[in-house]
């Protein structure tokens, strides 16, 4: 059995007297992982821990099985890094620097030069292959960040903010480029603070505020239970009070109504109940328990 | 067969050949930082000052050389410090520290300043050996910029030999040691200051310019030392002369005498110039590994 993409045990890092990550612990599977947070909240540091690059105060990691602090080497032979700013030469050309970084990784030099030609066509660079990188826009930037990070062919890819600065079609494109790694068997994680962008590219979710994990699960498990909006014309408490006394979690805001059930059809429910108590039907429809919704409650759960 | 073409989606087609691991690292690193001192594969104006230096190295020595061959009746004691491995490093010895102030920065700098050095903490690169690379690729090219010239003099100074250019060669020999030894001791003893400049430099102008004020700065300080002085400051100073400090080293190896050095000044031994090199060399090794840690 292959064992899980990172586990953290306690994990804990410290600047100072500045806590950054506190006790986080928990198991993260393979796949296209959202690290979602608001600035500040630890996930650059979260990355660098794992990447090696800092020594926890505290606790261990392991990434791809392996130990962060003494399987460093090992470890980042099998990782890709995409850093939120910087990382690439003015005076470099985009084939040259990306020949240097499979290098870097240990790729013989002929296979180097393949795969640089290879990942810089999949970023949609080819024809820009030989500008120096102090010639391209943001958006060129950022791919050529991420088609660094994927040349030597790693088993995982951390993603730091890699939308950031770019304009909306620049984001598209970008969002679709990750979308394809999983495509690749490259595993992803992508750390960013628009919950948008990791709903559509990602499919587990670690929401990480104050240096603490709030949540560690799969995105299609956020809403638990099948939720249904309703709207009545009258009786809208007799209809919660019913409502609630066959089993079901209810939210009443006047006349409307959010029902979750988790052992029975809420449509079947809701108009067994509405018939009871003669409460006319305005609206009926699902309720969408979107990645915002979640990170708010959790977040002020947590605080 | 059809006159079209046929376009196939290849994907992404993963690496399964061999992996070379820190060994094929430490190359890649040395080659691109080769490449990138010497402004190779850059825009043209990056090539202009490391040429430049370069050229004012070998062009004179080579400028020696042709004239021993075309005039006749040059004799070794009619071209002054190109008559004379020791002599020479008094020119190509100023003009190394240009060229390894411009080198140093040049590769250090940047990465830090760009965040380049961020794509080397995700792969299998520990902080010492991006530092050891720097430094063998630093060495390397100070050790070249400084050994062509006295090479090209070394084969003219040979030329001139009344008893032919084999016997010239033969005769020469035995100083190769102290050339070599000397042109270590200016590698290392300008080299580690330029590291522990471009360890903390913003900017590689910023970073070249304070390293070269700095070393002609200790130069001149050490120069205003009294001859002959007993005082106990001066015999503190004199070995901190980062300048003249490969100079001692030179009249070391080379068993002659410079009343003009520092340590000459201050009664001491011209060995100590080398202690000092290699302390410096050390506590530079000890910062660049401490600075470096938190980066990759």
């Amino acid at each position: 059995m292959s064992p899980p993409l990172i586990e953290l045990t306690d994990l804990s890092q410290a600047y100072g007297d500045f806590v950054a990550l506190s006790g986080l612990s928990g198991t993260i599977p393979t796949g296209s992982i959202g690290l979602v947070g608001s600035n500040g909240a630890g996930k650059s540091t979260m990355i660098k821990v794992l990447l090696g690059i800092l020594r926890p105060s505290g606790g261990s990691a392991a990434v791809l099985g392996l130990s962060v602090t003494e399987e460093t080497i090992a470890m980042r032979a099998r990782v890709g890094y995409m850093p939120e700013r910087g990382g690439l030469p003015a005076d470099q050309t985009a084939a040259d620097f990306m020949i240097y970084a499979a290098e870097l990784a240990g790729i013989p030099h002929k296979a180097a030069k393949q795969r640089a030609s290879d990942v810089l066509t999949l970023v949609g660079l080819h024809e820009e292959r030989f500008r120096h990188f102090g010639d391209f826009s943001t958006g060129m930037l950022q791919r050529a960040l991420l088609a660094q990070a994927i040349v030597h062919d790693p088993e995982l890819v951390f993603l730091d903010e890699p939308l950031a600065g770019m304009d909306p079609e620049g984001r598209d494109e970008m969002l679709s480029l990750i979308g394809r790694l999983k495509g690749f068997g490259i595993h992803t994680l992508v750390s960013s603070h628009m919950l948008n962008d990791i709903e559509t590219t990602c499919d587990w979710i670690v929401m990480i505020e104050g240096g603490r994990i709030i949540r560690n699960s799969a995105l299609d498990t956020l809403a638990e239970g099948e939720t249904v909006q309703v709207e009545v014309l009258q009786n809208a408490e007799l209809v919660e009070a019913e409502l609630r006394a066959r089993g079901a979690a209810v939210n009443r805001e006047g006349l409307r109504l959010e029902v979750t059930t988790t052992d029975c059809d809420p449509y079947d429910l809701i108009t067994q109940v509405l018939a009871e108590t003669g409460a006319g039907l305005q609206m009926l429809r699902p309720s969408v328990t979107t990645l915002e919704d979640v990170y708010l409650s959790e977040e002020h759960g947590s605080g | 067969m059809s006159a079209e073409g046929t376009v196939y989606d290849l994907g992404y087609t993963p690496h399964e050949g061999p992996r070379l691991g820190r060994v094929g690292a430490f190359r890649a690193m040395v080659v691109d930082g080769t490449r990138r001192s010497l402004g190779l594969r850059r825009k043209p104006w990056a090539k202009v000052l490391p040429w430049a230096l370069i050229a004012s190295a070998i062009v004179p020595a080579a400028w020696f050389v042709a004239l021993t061959f075309v005039i006749e009746g040059v004799t070794v004691e009619d071209v002054g410090p190109f008559g004379s491995p020791s002599e020479f490093f008094e020119v190509i010895g100023s003009l190394s520290i240009l060229f390894v102030a411009l080198v140093t920065s040049i590769l250090l700098v940047p990465d830090r300043r760009y965040g380049v050095l961020a794509i080397y903490a995700s792969r299998p690169v520990r902080a010492v050996d991006y530092l050891l690379a720097r430094a063998a690729t630093i060495a390397v090219l100070t050790f070249l910029y400084i050994i062509i010239p006295q090479a090209i003099l070394f084969f003219g100074i040979s030329a001139l030999n009344v008893n032919g250019m084999w016997a010239g060669l033969s005769e020469n020999a035995k100083l190769i040691p102290e050339i070599l030894g000397t042109t270590v001791a200016f590698v290392v003893g300008y080299g580690a200051p330029a590291f522990l400049v471009s360890l903390y430099g913003k900017r590689v102008a910023m970073a070249t310019g304070i390293y070269v004020v700095t070393m002609f700065m200790t130069g001149a300080l050490s120069d205003a030392i009294p001859r002959a002085s007993q005082l106990f400051v001066f015999k503190v100073l004199a070995p901190l002369s980062l300048f003249f400090n490969p100079f001692s080293v030179r009249d070391w190896l080379f068993d002659e005498v410079d009343a003009a050095m520092p340590l000459d000044r201050v009664d001491l031994e011209p060995w100590i110039g080398a202690v000092v090199i290699v302390v410096f060399a050390v506590i530079t090794a000890v910062l660049a590994v401490r600075q470096y840690r938190k980066e990759i």
